[in-house]
């Protein structure tokens, strides 16, 4: 998605004379191409996140088309009042990136751990929220971005995440139908809702289960604001469990939205979430223990789907 | 004789905000009052406040936003607001807030009261400028507590290193913030040193003196490789109301001082 991220800028560059990208010192060696190729749109302006965001906001006020970036804790949570006040409260339209949300830093430790950051800028009214899940996310998104003129955070992962297909194509604030389950062909019939990078682990997971006879239905929510209710509302109503996969903490995040939509409807179906817990993780553990531990991962949401059938 | 003329304009503009503070029963009237003369002397003699065929008007960036109430009497004195919106100033749904908000008044460069800000927006729109070929003076005035803010800091060295020389940042160098005195909390080293040593242009001057505002200014017109930073220091306007300076950043004149300050000043507010 990293990549995905700094060719889709020297894209958006290449046409739009309004993009200017400011970076907190952090990209090595991923935006050589911008910076070369349009050396006045790449600005290092140092670790400096309260910097960036100020910045931004009067570029924004001037009529350009800023995009900050640094690693998703120092950017959100650093920055968050910047953010707040200039950019937000004036309703800028500033594409704010951070690298690494939730645990994808694990081993780096705490000071790097993320698991807020969707959920610190979705408190903003008014503020985009963009979770991508794949590289072709990643570019739709942002392009989508640049033809609207409202804030927006962004989550980037990493480098090398796979494409995948899905029934639906990529629009921002809709939910995309992965697979459909057929049917009445599993009892009980089960949702599953993956936002960012789980959409991968949900969709092997749900390959797994197919082998194993459990056709289940696969939505991801690449956008958590605006909220695509409406696909929320089918999915509470025609499933009896819905179960979201998420890398964030419980509140703020995916499972927020959709277990405050559920506790206002009068859907019967059972939600269960699957993701870290709302606690300091010390030990710098890798994400991949990580996810195994809080069954977010393919085994986890495999067998949290068989148990169900029991 | 420039100078009569803007001290009696001080005079009003100082009469016009203790009304208003009276009028929209809204305190922060010391840091509107002690850069009056600052403000009377950009906004009648020096910055070009329309565009023309050399380019954009200048810009006035108010960050320490609370100091409103001047800025609002500069904006309606010089045909920008009318006159009358003076009276709704700080009440419920009013266009002139306590704190400038740009989704009320457009005409403001950026909305402030959050401080620590006003800077960093500078620099990005004198980056704008930059990037669309342009330029223009970019004025952002600040408080002294408002230098507390390591926001700032972080500005100070982003505009120098980035050589956006048109920006000129005035401290309204007051000595006094919120609850307590500003070299007691942060004392100790020299403004000036400090923000010279980040490496741009200093002065410090009498803020309430227009002689030295003018002479400042125009020193400021040959330093062309650096940013510039003005330390004005001030006093909170208020001498005549014989009160304990400090209480004035939340205070609101009684009967008795109002007319007593009216009397002092000679001057009628403009509303």
């Amino acid at each position: 998605m990293r990549r995905a991220f700094s060719d889709t800028l020297v894209e958006v560059a290449d046409v739009n004379d309004k993009m200017v990208f400011l970076t907190g010192d952090l990209g090595f060696e991923v935006f050589t191409e911008l910076e070369k190729k349009h050396p006045t749109k790449y600005i290092n302006a140092g670790i400096a996140e309260a910097q960036l965001a100020m910045c931004a906001t009067g570029l924004a006020l001037s009529g350009f088309r800023p995009v900050i970036y640094s690693i998703a804790s120092f950017m959100t949570g650093r920055a968050f009042e910047l953010i707040r006040t200039g950019i937000n409260y004036q309703q800028l339209p500033v594409l704010i990136i951070g690298a690494g949300g939730g645990y994808t830093y694990a081993n780096s430790g705490v000071t790097h751990h993320a698991a807020e950051d969707l959920g610190l800028m979705q408190l903003m009214p008014g503020m985009q929220i963009i979770n991508p899940g794949s590289p072709s996310e990643v570019r739709e998104l942002m392009l989508q971005f640049f033809e609207q003129d409202k804030p927006a955070y962004m989550r980037v992962g990493r480098f090398g995440e796979p494409e995948y297909t899905a029934k639906d194509p990529i629009i921002l604030g809709k939910a995309r139908l992965v697979s459909e389950a057929k049917k009445q062909v599993s009892k009980p019939s089960v949702a599953l809702l993956s936002t960012g990078d789980t959409v991968i682990s949900c969709i092997e997971a749900n390959k797994l289960l197919k082998e194993q006879g459990f056709d289940v239905t696969h939505y991801q929510y690449h956008s958590l604001s605006p909220f695509d209710v409406k696909t929320l509302e089918q999915v509470l109503s025609n499933y009896d469990h819905v179960i979201v996969v998420e890398d964030h903490f419980p509140i703020g995040g995916l499972y927020s939205q959709v277990s405050s939509f559920h506790a206002g409807s009068n859907s019967s179906a059972k939600l269960t979430r699957l993701g870290p817990p709302h606690e300091l993780l010390f030990g710098e553990p890798s994400i991949a223990q990580l996810r195994e531990q809080f069954s977010y991962d393919v085994s986890g949401i495999v067998s949290t789907c068989m148990a169900l059938q029991r | 004789m420039m100078e009569s003329g803007l001290k009696r304009l001080a005079a009003t503009w100082r009469a016009t905000c203790l009304k208003m503070s009276r009028v929209g029963r809204h305190g922060h009237l010391s840091s509107s009052l002690g850069y009056i003369e600052v403000l009377a002397f950009l906004y009648k003699r020096w910055l070009k406040l329309a565009p023309d065929s050399e380019g954009p008007s200048d810009k006035f960036i108010l960050s320490k936003g609370h100091g409103c109430s001047a800025l609002y009497v500069a904006l309606a004195d010089c045909g920008f607001i009318p006159v009358e919106s003076l009276s709704q100033y700080a009440k419920p749904g009013a266009q002139l807030g306590c704190h400038p908000c740009k989704h009320a008044l457009n005409i403001l460069e950026t909305s402030s009261g959050s401080l620590g800000q006003g800077l960093g927006v500078a620099s990005g729109i004198a980056l704008a400028q930059r990037l669309s070929g342009e330029q223009s003076k970019i004025v952002i005035l600040l408080g002294d507590g408002e230098m507390n803010e390591g926001s700032i800091w972080e500005s100070l060295t982003f505009i120098k290193a980035n050589q956006l020389n048109n920006i000129i940042a005035i401290i309204d160098y007051n000595g006094v913030q919120a609850v307590g005195n500003t070299d007691r909390i942060v004392g100790g080293t020299s403004l000036e040193k400090k923000i010279a040593a980040f490496g741009w242009h200093t002065q410090t001057i009498d803020g309430n003196d227009f002689a030295q505002i003018e002479d400042a200014f125009s020193q400021l017109e040959g330093v062309l490789d650096q940013p510039k930073a003005i330390i004005a220091h001030t006093r909170l306007g208020i001498d005549y109301m014989n009160v304990e300076s400090a209480l004035w950043h939340y205070r609101i004149p009684s009967d008795e001082e109002y007319d007593s300050a009216l009397a002092q000043l000679d001057a009628e507010p403009i509303f």
